[in-house]
């Protein structure tokens, strides 16, 4: 039997069962070197995987582990309750700022609004959506995505319309949307609102 | 009031006990994987601190009706999968394995070559063959465990592995 002739046929025979090789096969093996010094090479091959034992860990990883983590929860913990307690104030207290510099006619502008957060049937998948007048962003910020502004962009869709769709595992969540990188808003459709220790409320959702 | 707090701490330090347990048994199993799968101990270490990081985060998540081991090799190879994306590459190399392996006359038994080889040849491939290798031949896992490892068809597992096979095929010189 020629080399080339059974070539690709012999790798998907052997790339299933050697075993299985029909005795014509296994003869042309057993006679011709270059099949017989691949079969070798893949025989040690899977021979070296199904054998293979990884070094074994340093003695101190398990307690550096425990040490690493705890720290990274500490430090994730107090940079929400910062950028919580911070900004809602700040921005409140500039929105109010202006107001009275304006002399009340902001008052006049249409306030950015939020449609209720819709939950799809599927169970896991939340469509978020609002109608925000005027604004160049719309971030959902919330402890799923550790309270960063960049995770959860919301789309601009035709006219106000803003909606992002997000798949979460179960569990509870808590949320506020972010505009313009500046003004925090809770979803003041959401009747779940958790106080978020500072005086200020987060919205709730549950999967 | 008191009872309250004192409750909340007893809570607290129970998780951090549980959470410790976790890691002291199962840290050993997830850097075994991630070093599998990404080849070298650096990499092995950070893989494994993401990963507890993850368990520690998702725990009350945790669905008890799929065996713990899963849920955390599952995690394991996620933050693998992310950790080789950041790096594209595979550091190390062979000299990181024989030290541990060489016996102590300097004779490099035939498994322990063959395994070097493994190993070599591993670091050709992409992620993605690579992966279903390890799970596949190093790990024992079958085509429907690998499937939900890896949350892909198992079709697809079927495919990659098939590819993965050929490719180092393939590459066998006949000389």
């Amino acid at each position: 039997m020629e080399c080339d002739k059974i070539k690709s046929q012999l790798e998907d025979f052997l790339l299933g069962e050697l075993e299985q090789l029909e005795p014509a096969y296994r003869a042309h093996i057993a006679d011709c070197p270059q099949c017989s010094k691949k079969v070798s090479h893949w025989k040690a091959f899977e021979s070296g995987l199904r054998n293979f034992s990884a070094p074994p860990p340093p003695p101190e990883l398990a307690e550096e582990i425990i040490l690493s983590v705890e720290a990274r929860i500490e430090n994730e913990s107090q940079k929400a309750q910062a950028v919580l307690s911070f900004w809602p104030k700040m921005a409140w207290a500039a929105a109010a700022a202006f107001l009275i510099a304006m002399g009340g006619t902001w008052m006049l502008r249409e306030k950015p609004q939020i449609v209720a957060a819709k939950i799809e049937k599927a169970g896991r998948e939340v469509v978020f959506e609002g109608n925000f007048k005027g604004v160049a962003e719309v971030a959902l910020v919330g402890d799923f995505n550790r309270w960063k502004s960049s995770n959860h962009l919301l789309k601009k869709l035709d006219g106000e319309k803003w909606r992002i769709k997000v798949l979460f595992p179960p569990g509870h969540y808590q949320y506020q949307f972010l505009v313009d990188g500046k003004v925090w808003m809770t979803d003041e459709n959401n009747p779940i609102k958790i106080s978020d220790g500072f005086g200020g409320f987060n919205s709730g959702i549950r999967i | 009031m008191s009872r309250q707090v004192s409750f909340a701490l007893v809570e607290k330090s129970t998780k951090k006990a549980e959470f410790g347990e976790i890691v002291g048994e199962y840290s050993g199993y997830v850097y075994s994987l991630a070093y599998k799968i990404l080849g070298n101990k650096e990499d092995a270490r950070d893989a494994s601190q993401e990963t507890f990081y993850k368990v520690h985060k998702n725990l009350e998540h945790y669905d008890s009706d799929r065996p713990f081991k899963n849920w955390i090799g599952v995690i394991a190879v996620n933050a693998s999968k992310d950790l080789y994306r950041k790096k594209k590459r595979y550091a190390g190399s062979a000299e990181e394995l024989a030290p541990d392996l060489v016996s102590d006359r300097g004779e490099v038994a035939q498994g322990i070559e063959n395994q070097l080889f493994a190993e070599e040849l591993l670091k050709t491939l992409g992620y993605d063959f690579r992966v279903v290798l390890v799970l596949f031949y190093m790990e024992g896992k079958s085509i429907a465990e690998i499937s939900k490892f890896l949350d892909i068809s198992e079709a697809l597992v079927k495919v990659r592995l098939h590819r993965a096979k050929k490719l180092v095929f393939s590459g066998f010189s006949e000389n």
